[in-house]
């Protein structure tokens, strides 16, 4: 079986390419596939009818099954069953489907737009349909249900381009959805009732859960939903007659023999088990037979052929939902008889409706005349089809009315209830004579007062497809023995004292004939009186359209929708920040307080005095910060703040931490100043006061739930902690006698590898920001660049008046020819030469970088690291630039950015695969002793190399800002137009700028 | 554990001005917030490592309980370097905005404010759309709803929503 | 100007400055300790090329106990006259910018004599007129010339402290004259 559903598949996803090549003939090779399913399932068939359909899968006598387990925790399975209601059902998808296919190859042009992608999603609905007949465990039976959804809106929205098309698709998604969902529910909850999700097995103790009470008859009853709303029943029928914008095949396939087959399946598959729940026969009765009257009573007022089949299909399907659900075994012989004689008939006359169109460019009955004698074939085969529909002797619709006349006849018995169904089933049997009549009438009539209709003649492969579905209708009508060889084992599930009643043509006199009898003649009447009935229709007062009230809820949903998005998304970011953080401030709260979290007992001032003074200026920072209007002086304070934090560390015992804010904040603020040298000196407060009111209440709410959490979680702690053993650890394990730095680079290596790449991706990050055109990681040597060039701000110098006045006597005091302290110092203009800052940086340079070495190595035992290295390294670097210029920075860094950030991720991505190859884990550490002549005993940790790694991204990482802040701004802000900002420019940049060039 | 109330008083006034900074409009302001709020969680793991001790410098026979918390620190390194690479990429944002634009604010979406001014009319939903009564016109192309007009060569129902 | 080769010689007091930092960090002065930081200095110094300083070769220790002895003086005696003009004074003050000649042309002592004026609390240097080796320095609390005189006659005695210590014979040599001359 799986093997048949999984070549079905692989085939539609080949035919698109297909397609490709062989135009619409590649239809033919598509209708193969379900074609030679179909001679497997006649194969299978012998042994299916044969088997025990009570049977758990793999008992002996058992039907043919499949289980693959998929995902056992969820009693997920890929089981699979055939039994004999699946061979019925997939005689139509797979017979059917067959045909249609078939009939497109002469449907379509070969340059129709998308034929491909067409066929593709046929054949891939036919093998979604066989896979959800075959399905035994109720989700994936739920997943082949959604797929034929899917599918049926990729189908029906074919002619993409039209509005009616993309309209019913979209309507008929929802529709099926929604029930699809409330199907999911109730399976859900009957699996979980049942404590397992095998059909056959559900169905095997239906008894027992059906005993359980509500919760299973409402599971049944959202079960119904689903199928409800597949099959099109009022109150959610309105999407088929509007699906009929689908290209006719697809009408033929899905709307008659196979998709709204799925819903009558479903109730057909739980009947024998839970027909007795609560809800079940006043669903289906109820809505069965409101839809059965409404379809038809509608289906005489239509003028577009396709739609009087449309509404004829939801009359039917009312109808044999009815029959389906009724239990018992007449009802369920009588069901499948029903079930196959409409695919049969329906699917024939969609296809003729195709030919009509095809043929004569219109469907309107109105327009159509003559069509009948100018093709004799058609409308022989219309007229089988149509008057199998309407119940007339011999063909198969008659065969089945016959057997639920017979099984309604049966209930009349029983109670006035029954009766009322008969009467109703009457009276939709003769609408439907009624509108079968129309169609004959209106499609092949001669009418007249009006042209003949151009019909060219219809080939024979075009005709075949709806030939051989009405030579089946008249042939299992003369002969329904095979059909009733079928039906009887599913009847035989049903728990009944009376034997099952059998397909035949002749039941001899009785109720069922009568009703038979009346049913054509009251047919035939209503008929010829089709004119005046017309004009009896009209003077009716016509009710609320179902269509209609779905399309206001939907515009509700919408409005709704609308709304709620306008309030909550007001595209400002501080509006966002503020709900976010004001849940963050409330619920944590709620928590505390709900579950009485503990507080803790023991507080102290703090660990000593000096920590209170730090606190208490980094505190008034924090207030300067806050305060400050000027651009700078805030930056300044937040680096007190830093600064302020480097001293806590260092009183708290945390060496390393202190080193690294202290070299991190440094270079912050040299990158402060370098990127905001362009920007105007003052900040300004535009926030009206009530924001700031209301921004200054949450924070300070945000700081305070921060300080209550950790005081809780302080409280909370009850295990010792896990580092207490990483000192020793790190020294006996590590190598290292620095816990800190053992655990960056050995004992969590995960997490620095992680930062380190991100440090990388942010420095990449910076330069592509400044840089926009590629990095330029070229270096321009200093000796292609004139002395005193860069930076010269010539204008100024020109300028009358102080600035100018300052700027000549600033040139002369440092145009003075002697000994360079760097390499590239000469290139900056006099007037901004530092030389006390040229000498400084001249001597202590390379101190510098031997302190960064020095830190680098020595951190594994002492205080330093590769990050305080590294760091160090790039303030070294940035006094250079600072000092020099950005040609003295190219000069300084032989190597340019991005390969150091390549080569140290390089170094730390070998450290971290290299003990693969030597059998041990990923970065496993080593500690290697040795003795060299020289140097005495050495004793290397090949984490070191981690670390050297580490140093030499953060290096790179500090280069890059430098260039991208530094060296690229000086580049364009020397090629602008030195002009001060002009306040007209924007309104909102204050007019006052003055000495920030730089 | 004991709590030092002084850590716990700079790590909320850390978070409390680190807020406030952040809802700000001028992105140097926000950025200072951030940086704040980093300097404040890296408080805030300071304090909850617990009391200061030894420094994590392995000598031997110390008690293990002497050392500081070793974990959190390092824990707050990574986060002082990862701040740094923040910072100094949101710099770059600020000198690009500034560039682009002449300022250096926070804006407002203007696709987002656009959202709530929506019509309830939606033409794909409803629009009155004339029924057509093939699938095959004459004019190449079926029915285009560019006109509501109907196809060619078909006559459409001239009932309005009546004859459904 | 292009990188070029300088002779070892030339780089041989900064290769020992970095060996004896190296040394000093680590606080072991062996010599395998001594040795990798020798080789260490080596490629730095390679690595990275500066031009090279001509230092004036003389350095007088003899001379340094007591400068820094006076320096560390001053050091507290200033921060404490700061703080007290501060607190009562305050913005009451009459500062200025005084203009120091200094004897020397070598950039190196012209910023070891800023250097040592700026770190003590009371003034900074703005400006260095590299032609004519003048320091603008800006000091709190001068009201008048004499006090301006006072500042410059504290400058040159630094710059004179300097020279003995480190400066070049030629500009020892001026001193001793001018010494000689007073």
């Amino acid at each position: 079986m799986l093997t048949v559903l999984i070549a079905m598949f692989a085939l539609a996803l080949v035919a698109p390419v297909l397609f490709s090549r062989l135009g619409r003939s590649a239809f033919f090779v598509l209708a193969a596939a379900p074609a030679a399913a179909f001679v497997w399932l006649l194969v299978e068939l012998p042994g299916v009818l044969a088997a025990d359909q009570a049977a758990p899968n793999g008992a002996p006598g058992a039907p043919p099954s499949l289980v693959i387990p998929w995902i056992p925790s969820l009693q997920l399975e890929l089981a699979f069953r055939l039994d004999a209601l699946a061979a019925v059902l997939c005689i139509l998808i797979l017979g059917v489907g067959a045909l249609v296919l078939f009939y497109c190859a002469r449907y379509f042009k070969n340059d129709d737009p998308d034929v491909g992608a067409f066929g593709a999603q046929l054949l891939a609905f036919a093998a979604a349909m066989f896979g959800l007949v075959l399905a035994d465990d109720l989700i994936l039976m739920f997943i082949f249900w959604e797929l034929t959804t899917i599918l049926s809106y990729l189908l029906i929205g074919y002619s993409r381009h039209r509005l009616s098309a993309r309209r019913s698709a979209l309507q008929a998604l929802i529709i099926t959805t929604f029930g699809g969902l409330a199907m999911l529910v109730g399976l859900v909850m009957l699996g979980q009732e049942a404590g397992t999700y095998r059909l056959s097995e559900i169905l095997a103790d239906a008894d027992a859960l059906a005993a359980r009470g509500t919760l299973v008859d409402v599971a049944i009853a959202l079960v119904l939903v689903g199928a409800v709303t597949k099959s099109a029943l009022v109150p959610f029928h309105f999407w088929l007659p509007a699906a009929m914008a689908a290209p006719t095949p697809v009408s033929a396939y899905l709307h008659a023999a196979a998709m709204v087959k799925a819903g009558v399946f479903l109730v057909a598959r739980f009947a024998p088990g839970f027909s007795e729940t609560a809800f079940w026969h006043p669903v289906i009765f109820v809505l069965g037979m409101a839809t059965m009257l409404l379809g038809g009573w509608r289906a005489l007022r239509q003028f577009d052929l396709k739609l009087v089949l449309a509404y004829g299909t939801v009359s039917q399907l009312g109808f044999l939902t009815m029959v389906v659900g009724l239990g018992g075994r007449d009802g369920a012989v009588a069901g499948l008889g029903l079930l196959l004689a409409h695919g049969f008939f329906k699917a024939t006359l969609f296809l003729v409706v195709g030919i009509i169109d095809h043929q004569a460019g219109t469907r309107d009955l109105r327009v159509l005349s003559g069509v009948g004698a100018t093709s004799p074939v058609l409308f022989a085969v219309a007229l089988v089809a149509a008057g199998s529909m309407g119940g007339v002797p011999p063909l198969l619709g008659f065969v089945a009315k016959e057997s639920v006349f017979e099984a309604f006849a049966h209930r009349a018995e029983d109670g006035a209830a029954g009766t009322l169904l008969l009467g109703g089933i009457v009276v939709g049997s003769v609408l439907t004579f009624a509108y079968s009549a129309r169609f004959v009438w209106g499609a092949f009539a001669l009418k007249h007062g009006g042209p003949r209709t151009a019909f060219p003649r219809v080939r024979t492969s075009f005709l075949l497809a709806p030939a051989v579905l009405a030579v089946a209708s008249v042939v299992f009508g003369v002969w329904p023995g095979p059909l009733d060889a079928l039906v009887q084992p599913y009847a035989a599930l049903f728990a009944s004292d009376d034997a099952a009643p059998h397909l035949a043509l002749w039941h001899g006199f009785g109720l069922p004939l009568l009703l038979s009898g009346v049913t054509l003649a009251a047919g035939g009447a209503l008929y010829l009186l089709r004119r005046p009935f017309e004009q009896f229709q009209e003077r009716l007062p016509s009710m609320r359209e179902a269509e209609v009230v779905y399309r206001s809820v939907i515009g509700v949903l919408d409005d709704v929708a609308v709304w709620i998005t306008g309030r909550t998304q007001r595209g400002s970011l501080a509006f966002y920040l503020f709900v976010i953080l004001a849940t963050a401030v409330v619920t944590p709260l709620t928590a505390l307080i709900i579950f009485d979290a503990p507080l803790p007992t023991s507080f102290r001032i703090a660990q000593s005095p000096a920590q209170v003074v730090v606190v208490g200026a980094i505190i008034v920072g924090i207030i300067a910060a806050l305060r400050s209007n000027k651009r700078f002086m805030a930056v300044l304070m937040v680096g007190i703040t830093g600064y302020g934090m480097a001293a806590v560390f260092a009183l708290h015992g945390a060496p390393d931490l202190a080193l690294t804010q202290m070299l991190v904040e440094t270079i912050v603020l040299v990158a402060f100043v370098l990127a905001l040298r362009s920007l105007p000196a003052r900040l300004w407060n535009r926030a009206e006061s009530r924001h700031r009111l209301l921004r200054a209440v949450l924070g300070i709410a945000f700081g305070g739930i921060m300080a209550v959490i950790a005081m809780s979680a302080m409280a909370s702690r009850n295990a010792a902690p896990i580092s207490l053993a990483y000192p020793q650890m790190a020294y006996d394990d590590g190598g290292g006698a620095n816990a800190v730095n053992v655990l960056l680079v050995d004992i969590r290596a995960w997490d620095t590898f992680g930062e380190i790449t991100v440090l990388a991706l942010a420095a990449t990050g910076i330069a592509s920001l400044i840089f926009i055109r590629g990095r330029s990681d070229h270096r321009r040597r200093a000796d292609g660049v004139e002395d005193g060039s860069v930076d010269r701000g010539q204008e100024l110098l020109d300028a009358r008046g102080r600035s100018g006045a300052a700027l000549a006597l600033a040139a002369r005091f440092a145009d003075v020819p002697r000994d360079p302290w760097l390499v590239a110092g000469r290139t900056l203009a006099p007037e901004r030469r530092s030389i006390v800052f040229e000498v400084v940086t001249r001597l202590i340079f390379h101190t510098m970088i031997v302190l960064s070495i020095y830190l680098l190595v020595a951190g594994h035992n002492l205080p330093g690291g590769g990050f305080a290295g590294g760091l160090t390294a790039g303030i070294a670097l940035a006094i250079r630039y600072l000092a020099g210029g950005r040609f003295e920075l190219a000069e300084a860094s032989p190597v340019s950015a991005g390969a150091l950030l390549g080569a140290g991720l390089a170094i730390v991505s070998l450290t971290a695969a290299a003990p693969l190859l030597l059998g041990g884990a990923v970065l496993e550490s080593y500690i290697l002793e040795f003795w060299l002549p020289v140097f005495g005993d050495v004793k290397f940790v090949t984490s070191t190399i981690f670390d050297i790694g580490v140093y030499i991204i953060v290096v790179g990482l500090v280069l890059d800002v430098l260039r991208s802040l530094g060296s690229e701004i000086d580049e364009r802000s020397e090629a602008d137009d030195p002009v001060e900002e002009d306040a007209g420019a924007d309104a909102l940049v204050p007019p006052a700028t003055e000495g920030v060039r730089p | 554990m004991t709590v030092d109330i002084t850590l716990i008083v700079l790590m909320a006034v850390f978070f409390a001005a680190g807020i406030y900074l952040l809802l700000e409009r001028s992105l140097t302001r926000v950025l200072l917030g951030l940086i704040l709020l980093g300097n404040g969680a890296n408080i805030l793991l300071l304090a909850m490592s617990g009391g200061g001790g030894r420094s994590p410098l392995y000598v031997s026979g110390i008690a293990a309980e002497d050392y500081t918390d070793s974990l959190p620190q390092a824990l707050i390194l990574t986060a002082i370097v990862i701040t740094f690479a923040v910072t100094a990429f949101m710099l770059g944002i600020i000198y690009r905005s500034w560039v682009l634009g002449r300022q250096d604010v926070v804006q407002d979406d203007p696709e987002d404010r656009r959202v709530a001014d929506q019509p309830s009319y939606d033409y794909e939903d409803d629009a009155d759309i004339a029924a057509d009564t093939t699938e095959f016109s004459d004019d190449g192309s079926d029915t285009s709803d560019a006109s509501d007009a109907p196809s060619s060569g078909a006559v459409s129902a001239d009932r309005s929503g009546d004859a459904r | 100007m292009s990188r070029q080769r300088i002779p070892l010689i030339t780089e041989l007091p900064l290769v020992v400055w970095l060996v004896l930092v190296w040394g000093a960090l680590w606080q072991d002065f062996g010599v395998g300790n001594l040795a990798f930081g020798a080789i260490l200095a080596y490629v730095v110094v390679n690595f990275f090329y500066l031009p090279p300083v001509e230092l004036t070769g003389r350095f007088n220790v003899l001379w340094l106990i007591p400068f820094l002895g006076r320096f560390f003086l001053k050091l507290v005696t200033a921060s404490a006259e700061v703080f007290w003009l501060a607190l009562t004074r305050g913005s009451r003050l009459r500062n200025a910018v005084v203009a120091v000649t200094l004897r020397s042309h070598s950039d190196f002592l012209v910023t070891a004599t800023g250097h040592a004026i700026s770190l003590i609390p009371g003034s900074l240097v703005l400006e260095v007129d590299r032609s004519t080796s003048t320091l603008y320095l800006h000091c709190l609390n001068v009201a008048s010339a004499d006090d301006a005189a006072a500042i410059r006659r504290d400058v040159r005695a630094t710059e004179a402290w300097l020279i003995r210590i480190m400066g070049s014979r030629d500009d020892l040599a001026a001193l001793r004259a001018e010494g000689v001359r007073r």
